[in-house]
């Protein structure tokens, strides 16, 4: 269950950067083109890469969906939990509603282990890509002040535009929200390019990490389930199982948002110091 | 005969005093010049630097003008210290006290954003990462003399946030690409 607790939202936003970024990369690379002539040549997303984002992408989503109905019921039962006095009460209603509660916690669970393995096939997928993909456009083509230099978009002369805010409503999801924002970063075009090396680094390091996780909440959900079936008749909610809820609720309508931070990177206009040239290394 | 060598005995004290007071007064006088003038004007101090510097013996002082000039701008910091500091620079790499490449490690580890510590570094990525903790050490270490030169020299917080968002986008770049490399192994 803890390491449920630990996908939370930092590793399936993760799955959600992959996501958009397949939406995103194709045209964002194709306008940056001619604005980053003297720049090094990068190509961190071919074609292989943003098909692979774009399964993990599908992946993502399709847990998101799934969930949101499970997520939902189970919030209602938790309020009338909460709302008719239930905890520690031996009442029949009350324990019937325990056993209502953990049999769609159960179902959530199950609802996560049935996406796991696609889930985890679509990263690994990725991950390996976006290995490779890192390995031999930075790793070996470049020193590290190339990335630098990248990073510092130093070519780049326009000023960034400001980020549209995207209001979604209550029920949009916050992987749906991340595709809307990419949506705006593929309008921007090409000065977000300065950035790329960065996402790509995020999606990487992510997408290693949820494998990771993937492979732990697996194993977790597998006994939990065990212990779910033999304490479906009697026994308190657990604090674990509350909170679980709350993450994937979070995960699903939460308030808290990377992909700003994500988009945000890079998009400062360069500072000019050609007054100091001379005692500037390139 | 005797006024000859009178007069030689003259000529020889005469010399010897003068040789005696030559080497009584030189060092006194050198060490003495080649010391700033405490001040807080910060103005007339990269003067005196500059000044000082032009002498041949005053060169050596080079790393303490540095000090108590970083020192000195600090308690008048303002923009205009990067042209007073470029100036010093320029002057010293032209008199040949510090090398160009010298030059330019002081003024970037101070006041560029972007840092010297990777720009230095010849090898492609993944050789470079080996190292990665010296890299980090070394980039640390210079975020520290931004601080330092944008914060408390240039009062410019703005430069100072940039080489903080290049720092954090270098390392997870770096982070990403080592892990990269070594998955090939």
């Amino acid at each position: 269950m803890r390491t449920l607790k630990k996908l939370d939202r930092k590793h399936l936003f993760s799955l959600a950067c992959g996501c958009a970024l397949a939406v995103s990369q194709v045209p964002a690379l194709a306008v940056s083109q001619s604005a980053s002539q003297a720049r090094p040549k990068i190509n961190l997303f071919p074609t292989s890469v943003v098909e692979s984002l774009s399964e993990t992408s599908r992946a993502a989503r399709d847990m998101e969906s799934g969930m949101y109905e499970v997520v939902a019921k189970l919030d209602k039962q938790k309020q009338a939990y909460e709302s008719t006095n239930c905890d520690n009460s031996d009442d029949q209603g009350c324990v019937q509603l325990r056993k209502a509660i953990r049999s769609t916690y159960k179902e959530m669970l199950e609802v996560m282990q049935s996406s796991i393995p696609e889930m985890r096939s679509s990263l690994d997928v990725t991950a390996t890509s976006m290995g490779g993909s890192l390995r031999g456009e930075i790793g070996r083509k470049m020193t590290p002040g190339d990335v630098q230099r990248i990073l510092a978009g130093r070519s780049a002369s326009s000023q960034g535009t400001p980020l549209a805010t995207t209001a979604g409503s209550a029920r949009q999801g916050k992987l749906s929200k991340m595709f809307s924002r990419y949506y705006e970063l593929v309008k921007r075009g090409g000065k977000q390019a300065d950035a790329l090396p960065v996402l790509a680094s995020q999606i990487y390091l992510d997408s290693m990490q949820s494998l990771y996780f993937l492979d732990l909440i697996e194993a977790e959900i597998g006994s939990q389930s065990t212990e779910l079936v033999l304490e479906l008749e009697w026994g308190e909610l657990t604090e674990q199982m509350t909170a679980t809820v709350g993450d994937v609720k979070a995960l699903l309508w939460g308030e808290t948002d990377r992909s700003e931070d994500i988009l945000e990177v890079g998009l400062e206009a360069p500072q000019q110091q050609e007054t100091y040239s001379d005692l500037l290394v390139n | 005969m005797k006024l000859v060598t009178t007069g030689m005995k003259f000529g020889l004290v005469v010399m010897a005093l003068a040789l005696v007071g030559a080497c009584a007064q030189q060092p006194a006088k050198t060490a003495g010049y080649c010391q700033l003038t405490p001040t807080n004007n910060v103005d007339r101090l990269f003067a005196e630097a500059s000044d000082k510097l032009r002498d041949s013996n005053c060169q050596y002082s080079f790393p303490e003008y540095r000090e108590q000039l970083l020192a000195a701008s600090k308690g008048a910091p303002g923009p205009e210290n990067e042209a007073r500091f470029a100036q010093l620079l320029r002057e010293s790499i032209d008199a040949g006290i510090i090398s160009r490449r010298q030059g330019q490690e002081l003024f970037s580890q101070y006041f560029d954003p972007e840092f010297y510590s990777v720009k230095s570094e010849p090898r492609s990525s993944c050789t470079s990462l080996r190292r990665k903790q010296e890299l980090y050490a070394a980039m640390r270490e210079e975020l520290g003399y931004k601080r330092e030169g944008m914060l408390e020299i240039l009062d410019d917080e703005d430069r100072f946030r940039q080489a903080q968002r290049h720092y954090s986008d270098l390392n997870m770049v770096f982070d990403a690409v080592e892990v990269a490399c070594m998955q090939e192994i």
